[in-house]
């Protein structure tokens, strides 16, 4: 703003200096023409007056405003002088911060530099430092990589070694289940050489079963024999105790009358006494001669009754003792019925073990029978099945004949010898059992085997899967793109042949069918554009040629008044302009390779040329020119068509 | 997952079964490289990071199959469930899953809940999706384009369902067997064993 006062200062300074400089070459200029007396000259003097006193006007208005223009000019600048003054203190106060900060930031520059100087010095040394560690660690990598070569090789060795022990580790495997196979194969044959052997001894066994039946059925006879002796001590110890009862009812008869007797005795011996004593008090009372044949009369009574009573007790100790014999008769014979009772009830026990025992048996036999049918079907061997069904048979009626004579004895009833024998079959029966387990284990570890692989029994269990599974979608694809890639085979074939017979019609692409894609690229697009483009150039350059040939050719006959046809490689045929008849040609031949090359021309025999014959002597044999030949020839023939 | 606070049921323990089926066979196809790497994605499950597939055509037909073999769980009806892998070139089956279900067919009779543990049938899952996991290392490597065909062995009279239809067991002539961890709710027992092809050197 103060420059722009300063500015418009000067401007209207200027400008007055101007104003002021003007009337004066006004005033100079106005003076020296007041001598002309024209009217008009007056009239424009007077208004050239009033308008200077005007302009005059004007100016001193204008040096009015001017001067208050300049006063407030001179406010103004005052004003802007004493703001500048300000601005100046403020600006010389910023200076001397400035200059402060100057310096300030001079030191720190000073002592950044130093610093950075320290800090090169530093980065130096840690760049020889970083040098070094590169070097070391350049070792390192080296050494690492040496290491991770060696490791490298390590797990190819390792690889390798692993590779060697699947391999070793599948041979030991096959190897095994070859082993596997063979042991069953030998565990098999070996199985087979049992049940013949056993077979063998079945038959063995049956045998010496005929033969100790056989003793049995022998013995049989004295059985029976023993059987009637026991029977009729039976009926003899039955009527034994029937007499035994008889003999009892006998004794107590006895008894009642020996008790009786007794009582009688006694009543006769009271009795007598009584008497006596009646007798005796009054025979005492008369005299004692009596008493003497009365007491021996008494004696001889007691005497008799003594010798009664002695005889009755003898009797009845004798029937005592019979009795108590016949009563331990009784006991022994009783004792013997109840030992025969139990001795039929083991019997009866062990006959009915015996038939359980037999039906498991024929059991067994019969489930023994199917495996051994079974594993003659596996075998099926020719040779050994009639043998084998042949021993099945006998063995068969062996056993018939030896359960018929078992149940003949359980008729008879039995013995205990027998049950040994079938417990000894038992025990080898129940050995071929746990045999015939093993075989089933080994079936079983057979059929597990199976199972894991996947087998199955398809009685009672069936596979599923669903249609749509992912192996038949992939085999559909790979059968599609198949067939898709013959289709696009058998199109590009198509195509190549259609391309080689000539005229490659890319139109044609889209009717061999719309699967074949073949997409006209870019290159060939351009290079059959580059081909049309040639070809119209080639088409071109031909019917330029050709203009120009023929063009060259009509200056050639014009001009030198022959027309040059070639006939054939190295012959021309020159005819003339002023031919007379259009067959009057000449040929020349050329020899010696190209025509460019400047081989001789030679002139041939023709009809024309033989009616030249003057001038082909003149200018062929002596001159050896052709073009002076051809013009004689031309000027004869001209001169001869100008005058004919 | 079955929240029976109280033991497994019958539905449980299929729900189980199916759910580690499901798994299982999604590791088997990641871990064979039946379909490419990329189209799986990380899932954690049972305690451990699972592979799933993204691929929906796979996971259509994988939840076809599994919904239908929850049912036949359920009924008692399956023996086998079987993952077969073939060579699409020579048609040949390379490998063969298989896990064999015995069921314990009392537990349709009572509906009483049995007595194990959820965590404990986890454990026992997880290690044999380990084993399955680890089973890479001596497999053979299956070089050519395979695909995989999932079998299921029921029982004879079992009506066939909708798209359901009979196959033969495709098994493996000459081939190895590899025995690997069983695991079992106490109603279901799933054994899992593999089968590959011997490689003739």
């Amino acid at each position: 703003m103060d420059i722009d006062d300063d500015t418009t200062v000067f401007a209207t300074l200027k400008s007055f200096k101007n104003f002021i400089s003007l009337p004066d070459a006004s005033l100079n200029q106005g003076e020296p023409a007041p001598a002309q007396s024209n009217p008009l000259q007056r009239q424009y003097r007077q208004r050239i007056e009033l308008l200077e006193a005007a302009e005059k006007v004007q100016s001193k208005t204008q040096q009015i405003h001017e001067d208050q223009e300049k006063r407030q000019m001179a406010m103004s600048h005052k004003r802007a002088r004493i703001e500048l003054e300000k601005v100046a203190s403020l600006s010389a106060r910023d200076l001397e911060r400035e200059v402060d900060r100057n310096q300030e930031l001079l030191g720190r520059i000073r002592r950044l530099e130093e610093r950075e100087v320290e800090s090169s010095k530093s980065l130096s040394e840690q760049v020889e430092a970083n040098r070094a560690l590169r070097r070391t660690q350049e070792t390192l990598n080296l050494r690492i990589m040496e290491r991770d070569a060696k490791l490298n090789a390590s797990y190819q060795t390792v690889s390798i070694l692993k590779d060697e022990i699947r391999e070793l580790k599948q041979q030991i495997q096959s190897k095994q289940n070859i082993i596997a196979n063979q042991t069953l194969a030998t565990q098999g044959l070996q199985e087979q050489m049992e049940l013949q052997q056993r077979k063998l001894a079945l038959q063995e066994q049956d045998v010496v079963i005929v033969k100790n039946i056989k003793s049995e059925v022998a013995k049989v006879p004295e059985m029976e024999k023993a059987l009637r002796q026991l029977r009729e001590e039976n009926i003899y110890l039955r009527e034994t105790r029937e007499n035994v009862t008889l003999l009892k009812e006998e004794t107590e008869g006895l008894r009642r009358k020996v008790e009786r007797m007794e009582k009688l005795k006694e009543e006769m011996v009271t009795m007598e006494l009584e008497k006596e004593v009646c007798v005796c008090v009054p025979v005492c009372a008369c005299g004692g001669g009596a008493n003497k044949t009365e007491s021996r009369l008494i004696q001889q009574r007691e005497i008799a009754l003594k010798q009664q009573n002695y005889t009755l007790t003898s009797g009845c100790r004798s029937v005592e003792r019979s009795k108590a014999d016949l009563q331990g008769e009784l006991l022994v014979q009783r004792s013997k019925a109840l030992e025969e009772q139990k001795k039929r009830e083991t019997q009866e026990s062990l006959v009915r073990r015996l038939q359980k025992r037999v039906l498991l048996l024929t059991k067994e036999r019969d489930g023994m029978r199917s495996i051994l049918e079974s594993y003659d079907s596996e075998l099926s061997t020719n040779d050994y099945t009639p043998q084998l069904t042949r021993r099945l048979r006998e063995a068969e009626d062996v056993l018939s004949k030896t359960q018929n004579h078992n149940a003949e004895m359980e008729v008879r009833g039995d013995t205990v010898c027998r049950s040994a024998v079938d417990k000894d079959r038992i025990e080898e029966l129940e050995a071929e059992r746990q045999r015939l387990e093993e075989q089933n284990n080994v079936l079983e570890l057979r059929l597990e085997r199976h199972d894991l692989e996947g087998d199955y029994d398809p009685v009672k269990t069936k596979v599923l899967h669903l249609g749509q599974n992912p192996t038949s979608m992939a085999k559909k694809q790979r059968l599609e793109e198949v067939e898709a890639l013959r289709e696009e085979v058998q199109c590009l074939r198509e195509h190549l042949r259609s391309l080689q017979t000539g005229g490659a019609v890319p139109a044609a692409v889209g009717d061999l069918g719309v699967t074949v894609n073949l997409p006209p690229s870019q290159e060939i697009l351009d290079l059959r554009k580059q081909i049309e483009s040639a070809e119209l150039k080639n088409q071109r350059l031909k019917e330029v040629f050709q203009k120009k040939i023929q063009e060259f050719r009509t200056v050639c006959y014009v001009l030198t008044g022959y027309q040059i046809d070639i006939t054939t490689q190295n012959q021309y045929r020159l005819t003339s302009l002023y031919a007379e008849h259009m067959d009057d040609s000449l040929l020349f031949k050329a020899s010696g390779g190209a025509v460019g090359s400047g081989g001789n021309m030679q002139l041939m025999e023709t009809d024309f040329s033989r009616t030249l014959g003057e001038m082909v002597d003149l200018h062929l044999h002596h001159q050896k020119s052709i073009p002076a030949f051809l013009s004689a020839v031309t000027l004869d023939l001209f001169s001869r068509q100008t005058t004919m | 997952m079955t929240s029976t606070l109280k033991g497994i049921t019958l539905k449980g323990s299929a729900e189980l079964v199916a759910e580690f089926f499901s798994f299982g066979i999604n590791s088997i196809l990641y871990q064979r490289g039946i379909y490419p790497p990329e189209t799986f994605s990380r899932v954690t499950q049972y305690d451990m990071s699972l592979q799933l597939t993204t691929d929906t055509k796979l996971k259509n037909y994988l939840a076809n199959v599994v919904s239908q073999l929850k049912e036949w769980l359920f009924d008692c009806t399956v023996q086998k469930l079987v993952l077969v892998i073939t060579c699409l070139e020579t048609n040949e089956v390379l490998e063969r899953w298989q896990f064999d279900i015995a069921c314990d067919k009392t537990a349709k009779e009572s509906s009483a809940p049995r007595d194990k543990s959820i965590k404990s049938i986890q454990e026992e899952i997880r290690s044999v999706i380990r084993q399955i996991t680890a089973s890479v290392t001596f497999l053979p490597l299956l070089e050519t384009a395979c695909s995989f065909d999932l079998l299921v062995y029921t029982d004879k009279d079992l009506e066939v369902p909708d798209k359901w239809e009979e196959s033969g067991p495709q098994i493996i002539d000459q081939s190895e067997v590899v025995r690997l961890r069983s695991f079992t709710t106490s109603i279901h027992k799933v054994n899992s064993m593999v089968a590959y092809k011997r490689s003739d050197f």
